[in-house]
């Protein structure tokens, strides 16, 4: 395990710090050992998620990198940690405490990135959304070519839902700030000189697609990303004593898991989502999460140039499935070829069990997602009563 | 491409297959021009039965084609039905999108939202401290049009009008309308009937859902939803989110029982039983989107901070979506919609523990409301007003609050022997709900924290009449809400009025008993003779200590304030009542002797008229005597004005700031000083925040306080503070003149902020200057250009200026000071004024 080796280096540092704040109020050995035990389990649970799975008989076992349901374990790993934060923070501590700086600003800071990490799991939720209308462009594809024998017709309307779905996956986020999932293609070009009443209609309703975004027109996952990690400050000697280095941490892993989310799945606006999220290498506790930022930033690398809509690895598959497959429907004449449809009856299969892992996996992970937003809003509740009755003499607001 | 004859009259025939065949090819709008231009539902209805008879017939082939005899032939001529199928799909596909659009016209919601009625949401929010000009006058508005279903209004305008109550609690529900008319919902149905059954279940869902969808957008554009993030609304100032509040209300009722419900029921009608929740597939697909963007706004609103002020708004929000809360649970019945449900009830239930949170922080935030500086002449403190104002507001939402406040308040008990918390004993206020009881307790604290601020007068009559105005001013509150009067009950009531009683009984044993004790008969007579052995001269002196005592009392609690007419007017015929037959019946025996005596009216200053008529100067909050109350008389007179007027919460929060600030720095100084600090600078800062109340960050203040000015050895702490919230006064009125003057502040202060330096030096005076063609150079032309502004300034204002004569004078500059004071406060206070200033300066 990764965090293994690196544990020795982060437990010099702590070492260091003992040294610093030996003076400190009496509690600290205790606290030391908190956040030694936070920081390692913090470093596991992230070591976890990078480890491959025990079962590799199987390239797409369901459980690779950036999967959905890797995604699950990720936003669980988020959920755990937060927990284990909101312990350390709260549990048994007298809120003068935290309402003294420096940690009355950092926790403040850190509220507000919560609240910007609410918006971007509503904006997540949206994107899954559109990742189910893939899904089900998909399964038109799948029902149609799934027949035996594949007849023009079939491949007629497979060719339609084909091609809804390249284009709803080829998301252009910068100009077109939602994917273009939901509009099927008319099935012909244009309509005619009796329609000029449609006409109108039909631009009307070219404009509305971004009703499936929650978030406001301007806003930017990337914007908003940049916002949250701006001013996650490194603590300095003097502050890294008691929960400074927790909210720091904390911070970083919801930074982390947010960032990932966002590549991951569709959002609105994301160019430059890599510029703006940089961990610090010397913590031990960040090991794991660097080298998984590093893993999706060359993914990410990579499918910005094709504009993608996102790095899920199923997406990444379907898209790819859609394209041989239109292949397969322009060049398809009927009776067509065994071995043709031999290979077509395979992507299809696969295209299948796509979408039958999506059809099991996207519902559980918004329910956690939405999870993740119920949990920050609840923590925030506390901290900022907490912070409240800290204030001794609160003037009416 | 005319039909042949023959099957146009075909309506109830079956068409064979060939020809079936043959009119599908003929509408594949991939192949000809004709197909492409028109739509078969927008024309003939002999039309649209015969391609959908085709398609019946092909799809009944398609079945029957199974057990046709050779293999090969069956393969291609599964081919070529599957093919015709296929295009007929894409046909109906095509026109059912097309029927849809043609019948997507958003719903006329304007009206509902900008009728007349609407109108009256527009005056701004509560002001505590403008008493009972309540916002109920919004909720009597909204009950209008209640109750009467058959007034002649279409069914939109009728949901909306009976859907609401007071406070936004409402009864009524869903009111479907017929999104498109009913004979496009059978075309719409028969085709959705073919193709589902030709597998294309899917399609539909997705064509259906994706015009609906924009549909839906429109709607919402035309209720002015607006889609905002959780952080933009964080950001909004509150006041601006109580105006969308009113409105996402308004718009929300609307969605729920008129867009979302109607959306239901033309899923229904379309897909009804064609195959299993279809319809409600449809529906989540149009829906979902809408409303989860529809209750993103109430989900941001009931996890912003809390803070007293938003009470109102969040109960308002709290009751509208409980009212909705039965609708929205029927129109999102369906398993795949209860993650709607679900995130509705959260909502509540956060905007629940929001109130719960509020209504604690406002007890706590009463308890430890720390100003310590006396209001000045024992008047109501401003807390008090607000205290009450608050409860008698929340009362209003009393049957929500009785039902959400479960939880007794967190008291200290009577032996806890805790000092900063008082007691309250429960047992007698059994059958009390729980919110009866906080408020009971809001007022134990109110009182507790006003006994803790009497403390710091230091006569102690004058505390004493503190306590009663205070203790007064809440029973009256309580009397005049009779929401508040029905909770508080006459229990606790009559115990209030036992306590002002008491404190006015001990005001006047403590100012009183001393006055009276020189009118008793001992130690007057001589020892040993009877009738006329009278002491002459213990006689005189003993006048002349009543006179001295009754002048001294009279000229200081004419100052004094009762701001209640008839409880000032009980406490002056009490006063009377011991006072005058006292002095009448010791002026009859005593009078004679003095009258014998040399110059009697030395002695006997007073006639019993004269007592009665002064008696009637008390309590009047007159500056009557002595420079003091010279300056008293101008400032807090018209700041009683202005409290009367328009007070808001952050105005209390940065004038206790300042207050106290101000008076830290004067203790230092002299006595005048104080005297001047107390009466001027606090009274005139009170006044002059609320001009910038809105535009008041408290960091600035933070900042203003750093920059600390050392000029003639004093220490003046505030000075950047000063400048700070002139600066914003200025910006706030942008009164030319304003600036001006800013630039003759910024020669006296010389703040050590080198950017405001700069500001005040370069561009105020050179605007002067261009302005007026003088220089402001000398004290002459800052005289002239003094007296020619003063006349361009609002009443309000020259308190301002009255500060920057006290601030002058800190400063050592005397001359200044006198500038100044001929200027401004001459013209407005009156010569008698400046006389008594000078006076004490002199002194």
């Amino acid at each position: 395990m990764p965090a293994t080796e690196n544990q020795p280096s982060f437990l010099g540092r702590i070492s260091i710090r003992r040294n610093q704040i030996i003076a400190m109020d009496g509690n600290h050995e205790q606290e030391l050992e908190d956040l030694e035990l936070f920081q390692r389990h913090i470093g596991d649970r992230f070591a976890e998620l990078t480890s491959p799975p025990d079962n590799q008989d199987s390239p797409f076992s369901g459980e690779s990198f950036l999967s959905i349901s890797w995604l699950r374990k990720l936003v669980d790993v988020l959920l755990c940690c937060e927990a284990e934060f909101k312990a350390a923070l709260i549990m048994g501590r007298d809120p003068s405490q935290i309402s003294k700086p420096p940690l009355d600003r950092l926790l403040s800071d850190y509220m507000e990135r919560a609240v910007k990490a609410l918006d971007i799991c509503n904006a997540v939720t949206g994107g899954v959304d559109s990742i189910r209308e893939c899904q089900k462009l998909a399964e038109i594809v799948v029902s149609a070519l799934e027949q035996k024998p594949i007849g023009d017709g079939q491949v007629k309307r497979a060719k339609k839902a084909l091609s809804a779905l390249m284009s709803a996956s080829a998301i252009d986020d910068k100009e077109n700030n939602h994917p273009r999932y939901a509009e099927r293609t008319w099935s012909f070009g244009r309509r005619g000189n009796n329609s000029g009443g449609n006409h109108k209609d039909r631009t009307n309703h070219g404009s509305f697609r971004s009703l499936s975004m929650v978030v406001a027109k301007n806003w930017s996952a990337a914007k908003q990303i940049q916002a949250m990690s701006s001013n996650l400050a490194v603590p300095r000697g003097g502050e890294s004593t008691g929960l400074v280095q927790p909210v720091y941490i904390m911070s970083n892993v919801m930074v982390f898991v947010m960032w990932a989310l966002v590549a991951a799945i569709p959002c609105q606006e994301r160019s430059g989502l890599l510029t703006h999220f940089q961990i610090p290498k010397q913590f031990g506790w960040a090991h794991a999460i660097i080298g998984m930022q590093e893993k999706i930033g060359e993914e990410w690398k990579r499918k910005e140039k094709k504009g993608s809509a996102g790095l899920l690895e199923e997406v990444q598959r379907m898209e790819k499935l859609g394209q041989s497959l239109i292949e397969f429907a322009d060049g398809f004449q009927f009776p067509a070829e065994d071995e043709k449809l031999e290979e077509a009856a395979a992507q299809v299969a696969e295209l299948a069990e796509i979408c039958q892992r999506m059809e099991e996996g996207l519902l559980p992970l918004q329910q956690q997602i939405r999870e993740v937003f119920h949990r920050i809003v609840r923590s925030r509740r506390e901290v900022l009563d907490l912070l409240d009755h800290g204030k001794v003499s609160q003037p009416i607001i | 491409m005319e039909p042949p004859e023959n099957y146009s009259t075909a309506t109830s025939f079956s068409v064979p297959f060939e020809d079936a065949h043959e009119i599908i090819l003929r509408w594949d709008s991939t192949a000809s021009e004709e197909a492409r231009e028109r739509m078969i539902f927008d024309g003939d209805r002999q039309e649209v039965d015969l391609y959908l008879q085709a398609v019946d017939e092909i799809q009944k082939s398609m079945s029957s084609t199974s057990i046709s005899s050779d293999h090969h032939d069956q393969d291609s001529n599964d081919n070529r039905v599957n093919s015709a199928i296929q295009i007929a799909m894409a046909r109906l596909e095509d026109e059912f999108r097309n029927i849809l659009i043609n019948h997507t016209s958003p719903v006329e919601v304007d009206s509902l939202i900008i009728s007349g009625r609407a109108s009256s949401y527009s005056s701004s929010s509560w002001n505590l401290f403008t008493s009972s000009a309540r916002s109920s006058a919004e909720f009597d508005q909204e009950e209008f049009g209640g109750g009467d279903h058959d007034d002649g209004l279409d069914p939109i305008q009728r949901a909306d009008s009976t859907n609401s109550s007071s406070s936004y609690r409402s009864t009524s529900s869903i009111r479907e309308i017929d999104l498109i008319p009913q004979e496009a919902v059978a075309d719409l149905q028969s085709i959705a009937k073919r193709m589902i059954s030709a597998g294309c279940l899917r399609e539909c869902i997705q064509v259906y859902g994706s015009v609906r969808k924009s549909a839906m957008d429109a709607s919402f554009r035309r209720l002015g939803i607006e889609k905002l993030s959780i952080g933009d609304i964080q950001r909004l100032e509150w006041e601006t989110l109580e105006t969308r509040i009113r409105r996402w209300i308004r718009a929300a009722k609307v969605c729920v029982r008129i867009l979302f419900a109607s959306e239901k029921k033309l899923c229904e009608e379309i897909f009804y039983g064609i195959g299993t929740s279809i319809d409600d597939a449809c529906f989540m697909e149009t829906v979902r989107g809408p409303a989860i963007q529809l209750f993103n706004f109430a989900e941001a609103i009931s996890i912003s901070r809390r803070s007293p002020e938003k009470m109102f708004k969040i109960l308002d929000l709290h009751d509208a979506l409980m009212g909705m809360l039965p609708d929205i649970d029927v129109v999102f019945e369906s398993k795949s919609s209860d993650s709607i449900r679900v995130q509705a009830a959260e909502i509540l239930s956060r905007l629940t523990e929001a109130v719960r949170g509020i209504l604690s922080e406002f007890e706590s935030a009463v308890l430890r409301e720390p100003s310590r500086v006396a209001v000045p002449g024992g008047t109501i403190h401003p807390l008090t007003r607000y205290v009450m104002n608050y409860i008698s507001l929340i009362s209003d939402y009393k049957q929500t609050l009785i039902e959400l406040i479960m939880s007794k308040p967190s008291t200290g008990s009577r032996y806890s022997g805790d000092p900063t918390t008082p007691d309250m004993e429960f047992a007698e206020l059994e059958g009390k709900t729980p919110f009866a009881l906080h408020l009971i307790w809001i007022i134990v604290i109110l009182q507790f924290n006003l006994e803790g601020k009497s403390k710091h007068y230091k006569d102690a009559s004058l505390a004493h009449l503190f306590m009663m105005n205070n203790v007064h001013y809440i029973v009256q509150k309580v009397k005049g809400s009779p929401e508040l009067r029905e909770m508080i009950g006459d229990d606790y009531l009559r115990k209030l009025t036992g306590k002002f009683r008491q404190a006015a009984t001990s005001y006047q044993r403590a100012t009183w008993v001393s006055v009276l004790y020189c009118l008793r008969d001992e130690g007057l007579h001589i020892s040993g003779s009877f009738s006329s052995g009278v002491s002459k001269s213990a006689l005189r002196e003993r006048f002349k200590t009543f006179n001295a005592m009754f002048e001294e009392v009279h000229r200081t609690q004419a100052t004094w304030l009762i701001p209640d007419s008839q409880l000032r007017e009980e406490l002056r015929i009490s006063i009377s009542e011991k006072l005058i037959p006292a002095y009448r019946s010791f002026l009859g025996r005593f009078r004679s002797h003095i009258e014998s005596g040399k110059h009697p009216e030395n002695y006997i200053k007073y006639s019993v008229e004269d007592l009665e008529s002064a008696v009637l100067d008390f309590f009047e909050g007159y500056p009557c005597l002595g420079d003091a109350m010279l300056l008293n008389k101008g400032l807090p007179c018209a700041l009683q004005l202005f409290c009367a007027s328009s007070v808001n919460l952050p105005w209390i929060r940065t004038s206790r700031v300042l207050w106290e600030d101000k008076l830290d720095g004067a203790a230092s100084t002299s006595p005048l000083q104080q005297v001047l600090c107390h009466l001027m600078i606090v009274p005139l800062i009170r006044f002059c925040l609320p001009l910038i109340s809105i535009k008041l960050v408290p960091n600035r203040f933070q900042a203003g306080f750093k920059v600390a000015l050392t000029i003639c050895g004093f220490k003046f702490r505030l000075g950047g503070a000063c400048y700070e919230f002139l600066l914003d006064i200025a910006n706030s009125l942008h009164v030319g003149v304003w600036t001006q003057m800013l630039s003759l502040e910024g020669v006296v202060f010389l703040p050590a902020d080198p950017e405001v330096h700069r500001f005040t030096l370069s561009s105020l005076q050179m605007r002067y200057a261009t302005q007026t063609g003088l220089y402001p150079s000398g004290k002459r032309v800052l005289a002239s250009f003094s007296s020619r502004v003063l006349y361009g300034i609002t009443g309000q204002l020259i308190l301002k200026l009255a500060e920057m004569v006290e601030t002058s004078y800190h400063l050592g500059l005397e001359l200044f000071f006198e500038i100044w004071l001929e200027t401004f406060l001459g013209a407005f206070l009156g010569v008698l004024l400046i006389d008594g200033i000078r006076k004490r300066l002199g002194s």
